[in-house]
């Protein structure tokens, strides 16, 4: 899958996720006031390579078929969180 | 069968499925040699690598499915006046087309550059940002925070 930066910070945008740049741009979601995740990008308009593509699909906890759906769309920022509270990150009972 | 896989090897550009093969056979003068343990963390390890004979008997050719093999070093220093490792971390190196990733996997954080020492110098200043952010929210964290925040404080210390 290509990626670019601008797919990235669009996925960011979808599940949410507060925004900070310096060197890179960094984002982490918080859930009910609670620090969740943390992932970043570098600057560049250009192409993500294969190497960060997979680190930041890491960071995010998703599979290679979750995380194509989150940058080809249907997966929103709800199934996003049911995903992490069905792998433990969010606690099961924690609602907004 | 295994020769069906094979000649699948040769004409796929070494494009193996692990679970045909043990860790190192032994096929028609030719070696498999799979990095079994580093196959699902590290996303560009060499999997596996063919050396076979050209049935002339010209010179073995090696094919890689990936690209170089990373290399794992410890860092010492997070050039960073505030703080100062008091430990070894661990780092993976991996090189991709047009770049290079300094990976902590306990961390699960990592850095970017051209070179290695971009990567590198990138992965430092991504520590220490993420130290003070956490710092910052060591009230409000979740279970992977929390352990990043434990590991942090165990190999870092304030100047």
């Amino acid at each position: 899958m290509s990626l670019r930066a601008s797919d990235v910070d669009h996925a960011f945008e979808k599940l949410r996720m507060q925004i900070r740049d310096t060197k890179d741009r960094h984002a982490v979601l918080y859930y009910c006031g609670k620090r969740i995740l943390k992932t970043k990008r570098s600057f560049g308009a250009g192409k993500i390579d294969d190497n960060t593509q997979h680190l930041i699909r890491q960071q995010l906890k998703l599979s290679e078929q979750h995380f194509s759906e989150l940058i080809g769309c249907p997966l929103g920022y709800d199934q996003y969180i049911e995903i992490l509270k069905a792998k433990g990150l969010i606690s099961q009972d924690t609602q907004h | 069968m295994k020769s069906g896989v094979f000649a699948d090897v040769i004409s796929e550009g070494a494009l193996l499925v692990e679970e045909e093969f043990d860790s190192r056979l032994e096929l028609d003068g030719a070696t498999v040699t799979w990095f079994r343990e580093s196959r699902r963390s590290l996303p560009r390890v060499p999997r596996a690598q063919v050396n076979f004979q050209s049935s002339e008997g010209g010179p073995a050719i090696v094919q890689e499915r990936y690209g170089p093999t990373p290399l794992i070093l410890h860092l010492r220093d997070l050039a960073d006046h505030r703080l100062r490792l008091i430990g070894f971390l661990p780092v993976v190196l991996q090189y991709g087309e047009e770049s290079v990733t300094a990976c902590s996997y306990d961390l699960e954080d990592f850095g970017v550059g051209a070179t290695e020492f971009e990567a590198l110098a990138d992965l430092r200043s991504t520590i220490v940002d993420l130290y003070f952010s956490l710092k910052e929210d060591q009230d409000h964290l979740g279970p992977q925070p929390q352990r990043e925040w434990a590991f942090l404080r165990s190999i870092v210390q304030e100047l």
